[in-house]
């Protein structure tokens, strides 16, 4: 039993070694090449469908912003909409109506009394001035306003004089009379009735 | 020769790997983030989802509001729109019958004015049937303001005239108080009654835009509100562009729409 003799030369076993290195080597490296692309493969696929995902959640958050902006629009107008009628509500109820008033006295003014002045402010109050052919007709022109103050369809409380004088002139007789209204009547008829 | 050929192929294949490699930790990054990024949008798109939906419940009234609006703000406008209250009162006293001698601007109370003077709570009606009674405004409540617009008019004709102008001013869609009214005869040279000199004082109010201070809380529809709507709706619009049509022969009133 001799020892086994290495016939081969040195540099020969040398560059077998070198053949076998290189050999895990480039097997080494086509390893980590698979596995690197792989990698790289995957998580570029699952980053890019993210990026679709996200973009299309992005897309579905501006229509929404949209959307939103376009609803909040309406409620804001809604908003202005209630305040505004609530405030036409509230000026219409407190609003009065004077027509009324010129339309009523006309109705009582006798035949005999012509209206040369009137004023009508946002008092219960109303001055009305003119010229009467007898101190008979300015009388008559008094009681018609005191008459209708009984009637509660009327908007008149009482009447007073406060001027009368005789035009010589024109034998014409000018007065001057406060006439007082029924509180709110000139207000509209809604009101009243709450 | 082959030896070197090995490990030139070798040596890319390594350096290709560490190229995957890098861009593997760049799209891992991406990608980690991007989760993120979309966990956090899809929380966004519920929340957004919920506003939508309780905006939603206003949505199938917007035309009706569009229009209740429109209306409203011929009554209301949110700015003193001086002409149009003028051109009313103009339109309005020649088909009564009465001569326009003069109409003057006097003022229009300024958003800018001490708030003390010019602003006035507005009255959101809290109970039914409260329509004048005043409501205390808090910070969180949608607060608007009122102010006034003033027009003096001199005006020549009978007092059936004045009555009939005095209906239309009453009927008119945008809302005007009459704050005084003075009446003189005129006489002639001669000195016969040739009619009447009338001195009216006008109000108009205008309106700025509601501004909501706390939120988007809603204010409490009043229960006139259907009735002032169609009150409103009911009385003569005087166009801007009427100033210029011909004076229609009757002034009974008719609605035109804006």
């Amino acid at each position: 039993m001799g020892s086994e003799i290495n016939l081969v030369p040195e540099s020969l076993v040398r560059k077998k070694g070198q053949v076998k290195n290189l050999k895990i080597f480039i097997a080494g490296s086509a390893g980590a090449f698979a596995l690197c692309f792989v990698g790289f493969l995957a998580f570029f696929l699952l980053a890019r469908s993210s990026e679709l995902e996200v973009n299309l959640v992005k897309a579905e958050v501006e229509k929404k912003n949209t959307s939103i902006e376009k609803l909040k629009t309406t409620q804001d107008k809604e908003t202005d909409l209630i305040l505004r009628v609530a405030e036409i509500s509230r000026t219409t109820a407190g609003r009065k109506r004077e027509s009324i008033f010129i339309s009523d006295l006309l109705k009582i003014v006798p035949f005999g009394i012509t209206i040369n002045k009137a004023t009508i402010d946002e008092t219960d109050k109303a001055i009305v001035g003119g010229t009467a052919v007898s101190y008979g007709t300015l009388a008559d022109f008094l009681s018609a306003v005191v008459l209708s103050a009984k009637n509660t369809g009327s908007i008149f409380s009482d009447a007073a004089l406060t001027e009368v004088s005789l035009k010589k002139d024109t034998g014409l007789i000018t007065f001057s009379l406060e006439v007082f209204l029924k509180p709110g009547v000139l207000l509209p008829k809604k009101v009243l009735d709450n | 020769m082959q030896l070197e050929k090995n490990i030139l192929i070798g040596s890319v294949l390594a350096l290709f790997s560490v190229l995957f490699l890098s861009g593997g930790i760049f799209f891992g990054q991406k990608y980690f983030k991007l989760q993120s990024t979309g966990s956090n949008l899809d929380a966004e798109v519920m929340k957004l989802t919920d506003t939508e939906n309780r905006l939603l419940e206003v949505n199938p009234q917007t035309k009706k509001i569009d229009e209740n609006l429109t209306t409203a703000l011929t009554s209301f406008p949110s700015d003193p729109s001086v002409p149009f209250f003028m051109t009313q009162l103009e339109i309005a006293a020649k088909e009564a019958g009465l001569d326009v001698e003069r109409l003057s601007f006097i003022k229009a109370e300024s958003q800018n004015k001490s708030e003390s003077v010019a602003k006035k709570p507005t009255s959101v009606p809290v109970a039914p049937g409260s329509a004048v009674s005043e409501t205390v405004v808090s910070e969180s409540t949608p607060s608007a303001s009122v102010y006034e617009v003033a027009v003096n008019g001199v005006f020549k004709g009978s007092l059936v005239s004045l009555e009939k102008f005095l209906k239309a001013i009453e009927t008119a869609r945008r809302i005007t108080a009459v704050k005084n009214i003075k009446i003189d005869e005129e006489k002639s040279s001669t000195g016969e009654s040739i009619g009447f000199t009338i001195s009216i004082s006008f109000v108009s109010y205008y309106m700025p835009k509601a501004v909501i201070a706390g939120g988007d809380q809603k204010p409490a529809m009043s229960s006139e509100f259907n009735a002032t709507i169609n009150e409103i709706s009911a009385y003569r619009y005087y166009g801007l562009s009427s100033i210029y049509a011909p004076v229609p022969a009757t002034s009974s009133p008719t609605t035109t729409s804006p």
